[in-house]
């Protein structure tokens, strides 16, 4: 056996030296050099449409600039991928280059200053922070003055509503300007027609978040101090109670049984940020033409124009080797024309990279809302979001204001004061 | 075999070794028989287990950077998780409460049933009798996971199964999964068609082996077949009321991964669908306090065999 | 079976008796089916016909589409052979020691028997979440991280089944054994020899757990594994699962092909299994 593999290496090294000779030499050379150098940096992710997005980009933009920095995806389901990263942390290994941070995921590990398992991207980003729309890019992934992660997308909520059936019932989108007399003047004639004016989510925080967050109510102020308990959060959910009570407001329901109510008409209006009109696309085809936006109704006079709703920033991992490279691949999916404008392209979100806001492309008209232009909405909104504090403890909060104040106050009825005392309760109980 | 290897030229010495393995055989056997799963269950179930336990008494505050070799900052806490979790937290009460419900509905409702399916099926002249067993067994070896999703689309509230088949009743459906109030019927109706044919199966292998002579002796002494089954079949099945309710505890307080998926990562309206190993999950993975976790996790098992050690002496209470 | 022919005919049911007893029967093989059958008919269906009115159990129209998608999306191939591979070497191995174990506990003595003993049941009810954290960082230490090895070496032994084989050792006969010790055969000859073959109903119980356990199994593959063609099935299917965005009918597929296998083998093995299973039960 031995004497066999000596043989053999002999007439390989014998082979390539007669290649080498022959003129050949430059490719095989070459590739070992490549791969002496070579360097693999990885990235959990969660997203399907954020994965496809970002392998477009690697074989299209980054392996030509790159080719010896490959790029590893993985993909883990949302509510997988925390425990996953957890215990990779804890252990000190296995870990990833970069993780694909969704905004409610922010903050559980971030709690102790000077542990933190990513790495602070301000000295890397330096100038450069002024080409991005902050409430959007950074502010979510903001702790102590510390930036964790950078996000693609402006993400401002819009209201959708059904033309078709509007000009159906003579009703006119465009005469409410506040969310009382939305409800008031389109209300009963959409239910005398059978169809609930909005729909809202009885068992999730984020549409009470949207309102009272449009309001100008905060979860959290700036300094991580809870700000729920407030009047005006007293306000919103009874009124959002009352709503639902009268029939104006249905059950957004969960899941695709949400579609299914869409595709059936069960409501005329609904609210969501740009990616939510790719799911809209997704499981409501049919509905292509009948849909339209606009802004949303505001409380009074102080309201925003809107709020940020969800998002995904990439982030390094304090114990990546590979900074500089994970860098560079940040760089190019947020930070260029080349990469922002391909997000757009796959995901049909709207660019948090400023330089690209004039380019025709994202202004372009979308069959699927009779022919308006989402990027003007979301460039104007842009500017005019509420800013929203994300809090370390901010998975913990919503969570307990989805359990005992959303469900509470408005599937069993609870007094939304006592409500709201006991999710405080509660979350100052954890904290 | 070892011998074979010390064979060579001292021939008294091999007597010896196979001398002293005949002698020692019965004595150090058990040893080796025991070693792979000792070694296995000492490395990969005490230890971890212990280090949980040393956890339960710790804060988790942060990681320790990979350079300094990686880890979690600690902080002891003595008794206070354990205290905290006995006194204040609500929302263990709720989880254990839960647990406890689900264990009382299904011991109580399934038992009757898995019983009576079982005196069917050993009645005579009564057919399908290998097709109900494979049928019964089959929802016991399905992935929770599986049944989980499956259950997900019996229990939606507009296109779901169940009110569908409620409608064509002419009853109106309710919320299986969003209404507080229905959360644990559903779950039970889960728990029902999941473990009710398997325990049926247990009552059957019970009650086949009820000696029929101790039966006919009753009723040729003028038992009438009530009484025959309720002085003779019963306290026969005694084991299997013991197995079937031990299990089902320590079951129902376990339970985890379906209405962890039933309730999309959640606890379900108002906590409605909270199970202790959830509440752990929780806890420990999604806000980051493990050591909180580990107590929940010691805790959850004094109070299972706390609970089956009751049930045990109330069975032995019974076999008097 | 002579004995209970005569019995019935003593006291045998009438016929009415006879129909309602039969159907009541078939209606609870009917409940515990439909669940199944759905999980099949929604496998076939179009998403949108599945969420829509009324609620139909046969679709309106047959697709095969879940399936193009399972196969041509996914990597369910070769999820299906790591499962295959990884349950059935841990079932092998886990069979074989669980038997040597519960023999040791069964029918030799030694010390701090009662002492290990305890050790299994004890740990027989905490809750394996509890174990998560201190069993991942040996398995970082180990370098098995992202390998079989972390999928399949902890899980060969589980307590329970070392249980379930002490009960049943337990009811072989010291005689036979001692029979054989008198013939001159070795302790290993007595376990391979007599032990074995007189407790083959509880093998194959422990060797369905083991192997549906592993088949099973989630939360575990989910922490130690992170290139998805090394996946498991249940993992596999729950990596099916978009963020926002649920393929419930291929969901449903992968469901379907994945149960099937278990319950071939179930059907293949039922005597036996429940046999086996049920015994234990009834000695209590």
């Amino acid at each position: 056996m031995s004497e066999k593999k000596l043989s053999r290496r002999d007439f390989l090294k014998a082979a390539s030296t007669a290649l080498a000779a022959s003129g050949f030499a430059a490719l095989p050379v070459g590739m070992v050099r490549a791969q002496d150098d070579e360097v693999t940096i990885s990235l959990w992710g969660f997203a399907n449409n954020r994965d496809e997005w970002m392998q477009n980009l690697i074989d299209e933009i980054w392996s030509e600039s790159y080719p010896n920095v490959n790029v590893e995806l993985s993909l883990t389901p949302y509510s997988d991928l925390w425990p996953k990263l957890q215990a990779a942390f804890v252990a000190g290994a296995g870990i990833p280059d970069m993780v694909d941070i969704e905004i409610s995921a922010m903050g559980q590990f971030v709690r102790e200053a000077g542990s933190e398992p990513y790495a602070a991207l301000n000295d890397l980003l330096g100038d450069q922070l002024d080409d991005l729309s902050i409430p959007s890019a950074t502010k979510p992934w903001t702790v102590r003055g510390s930036i964790y992660g950078i996000g693609n997308e402006v993400n401002p909520v819009l209201l959708y509503y059904r033309h078709d059936i509007f000009d159906e019932l003579g009703l006119d989108i465009d005469a409410p300007g506040t969310w009382e007399e939305f409800a008031s003047t389109l209300g009963g004639d959409s239910m005398e027609a059978g169809h609930g004016l909005f729909a809202i989510g009885t068992q999730t925080w984020a549409d009470f978040y949207v309102q009272f967050h449009q309001a100008g109510g905060e979860f959290f102020d700036s300094d991580g101090n809870v700000q729920l308990n407030s009047d005006l959060a007293v306000e919103i959910l009874a009124w959002q109670k009352a709503q639902l009570d009268s029939g104006v407001y249905v059950d957004r329901g969960t899941g695709d049984a949400h579609y299914a109510l869409m595709n059936e008409g069960a409501f005329i209006t609904v609210w969501g940020a740009p990616w939510y009109q790719g799911f809209m696309k997704q499981n409501a085809p049919e509905l292509e033409g009948l849909w339209k936006m606009r802004y949303l109704p505001v409380w009074d006079e102080n309201s925003y124009l809107t709020v940020p709703r969800g998002g995904t920033g990439m982030g390094i991992t304090a114990a990546s080797e590979n900074k500089q490279e994970a860098w560079e691949f940040i760089r190019i999916c947020n930070l260029t024309a080349e990469g922002s404008l391909l997000a757009f392209r796959r995901m049909n979100l709207f660019p948090s990279y400023k330089p690209v806001w004039d380019r025709e492309e994202l202004l372009r008209t979308d069959d699927y809302f009779d022919g308006q232009k989402p990027g003007e909405f979301i460039a104007e909104a842009a500017s005019a979001m509420a800013e929203v504090n994300v809090d370390p403890y901010w998975t913990l909060f919503v969570d307990a204001v989805n359990r005992l104040v959303v469900q509470q106050v408005l599937l069993d009825g609870v007094d939304p004061q006592q409500a709201i005392d006991e999710a405080i309760d509660e979350f100052e109980f954890n904290k | 075999m070892p011998a074979h290897t010390l064979t060579t030229g001292d021939s008294s010495q091999r007597f010896s070794i196979a001398d002293w393995w005949s002698r020692n055989q019965r004595r150090v056997i058990p040893y080796i028989f025991l070693a792979p799963f000792l070694l296995s269950f000492l490395v990969f179930t005490v230890y971890p287990a212990g280090a949980a336990f040393f956890l339960s008494f710790q804060r988790v505050r942060g990681f320790i950077s990979q350079e300094e070799g990686g880890g979690v900052v600690l902080e002891y806490k003595g008794l206070d998780n354990y205290e905290r979790l006995l006194t204040k937290d609500k929302r263990f009460g709720t989880a254990i409460m839960n647990g406890a419900e689900f264990a009382i509905g299904t011991v109580l409702i399934q038992m009757p049933i898995a019983l009576g399916m079982a005196l069917l099926m050993n009645a005579p002249h009564v057919r399908f009798k290998v097709l109900a067993r494979l049928a019964f067994f089959a929802p016991y070896i399905t992935s929770a996971i599986v049944v989980g999703w499956i259950f997900t689309l019996i229990f939606q509230d507009r296109y779901g199964l169940l009110n569908g088949a409620l409608a064509a009743l002419g009853i109106e459906g309710v919320g299986w999964l969003t209404n507080k109030t229905f959360v644990m019927p559903a779950l039970i109706i889960l728990g029902l068609w999941t473990w009710c044919g398997y325990n049926s199966l247990f009552f059957l292998a019970g009650l086949q082996n009820v000696p029929d002579d101790l039966k006919e002796a009753a009723r040729i002494d003028g038992a009438n077949t009530i009484r025959v089954f309720w002085h003779i079949t019963i306290p026969f099945l005694r084991p299997v009321f013991v197995f079937v309710v031990i299990t089902g505890l320590i079951g129902s307080f376990s339970l985890f991964s379906q209405p962890y998926l039933l309730f999309d990562s959640g606890s379900g309206p108002g906590d409605a669908g909270l199970f202790p190993v959830m509440y752990l999950f929780f806890m420990g993975f999604e806000n980051f306090r493990m050591g909180y976790a580990s107590a929940i996790g010691y805790l959850l098992t004094a109070i299972i065999l706390l609970i089956t050690g009751l049930q045990l002496l109330l069975f032995r209470l019974w076999r008097v | 079976m002579l004995i209970k022919a005569n019995r019935g005919t003593a006291m045998g049911p009438g016929r009415v008796n006879l129909m309602f007893m039969n159907s009541v029967v078939l209606f609870g093989v009917l409940l515990t089916a439909i669940p199944f059958i759905y999980m099949i008919t929604a496998s076939f269906r179009d998403q949108g016909e599945l969420y829509s009115l009324p609620v139909t159990i046969m679709p309106r129209e047959w697709h095969g589409h879940n399936y193009q998608k399972l196969f041509g999306d996914t990597n369910f191939v070769i999820w299906y052979g790591n499962t295959i591979f990884t349950a059935g070497v841990r079932t092998v191995l886990g069979v074989y020691f669980a038997a040597l174990a519960g023999a040791a506990f069964a029918k030799y003595n030694f010390r701090f028997k009662r002492f290990f003993f305890f050790l299994v049941l004890a740990t027989l009810t905490l809750p394996f979440q509890v174990l998560l954290v201190p069993l991942f960082l040996m398995m970082v230490d180990f370098g098995w991280v992202d390998t079989y090895w972390a999928v399949i070496v902890p899980g060969i032994v589980i307590a329970f089944n070392i249980f379930l084989m002490r009960q049943y050792i337990e009811s072989v006969p010291d005689e036979l054994m001692d029979a054989a010790r008198i013939d001159g055969a070795s302790e290993f000859g007595i376990f391979h020899r007599i032990i074995i073959p007189l407790v083959r109903p509880a093998l194959g119980v422990v060797a369905i757990l083991t192997f549906v356990n592993t088949w099973n199994d989630f939360l575990w593959p989910l922490i130690v594994l992170h290139d998805d063609t090394k996946y498991m099935l249940a993992l596999g299917i729950a990596t099916m699962e978009g963020p926002y965005d649920v393929e419930i009918g291929a969901i449903m597929a992968a469901s379907f092909l994945s149960t099937l296998p278990i319950l071939i083998v179930f059907v293949l093995m039922q005597r036996q299994i429940i046999a086996g299973l049920t015994q234990g039960a009834i000695r209590g």
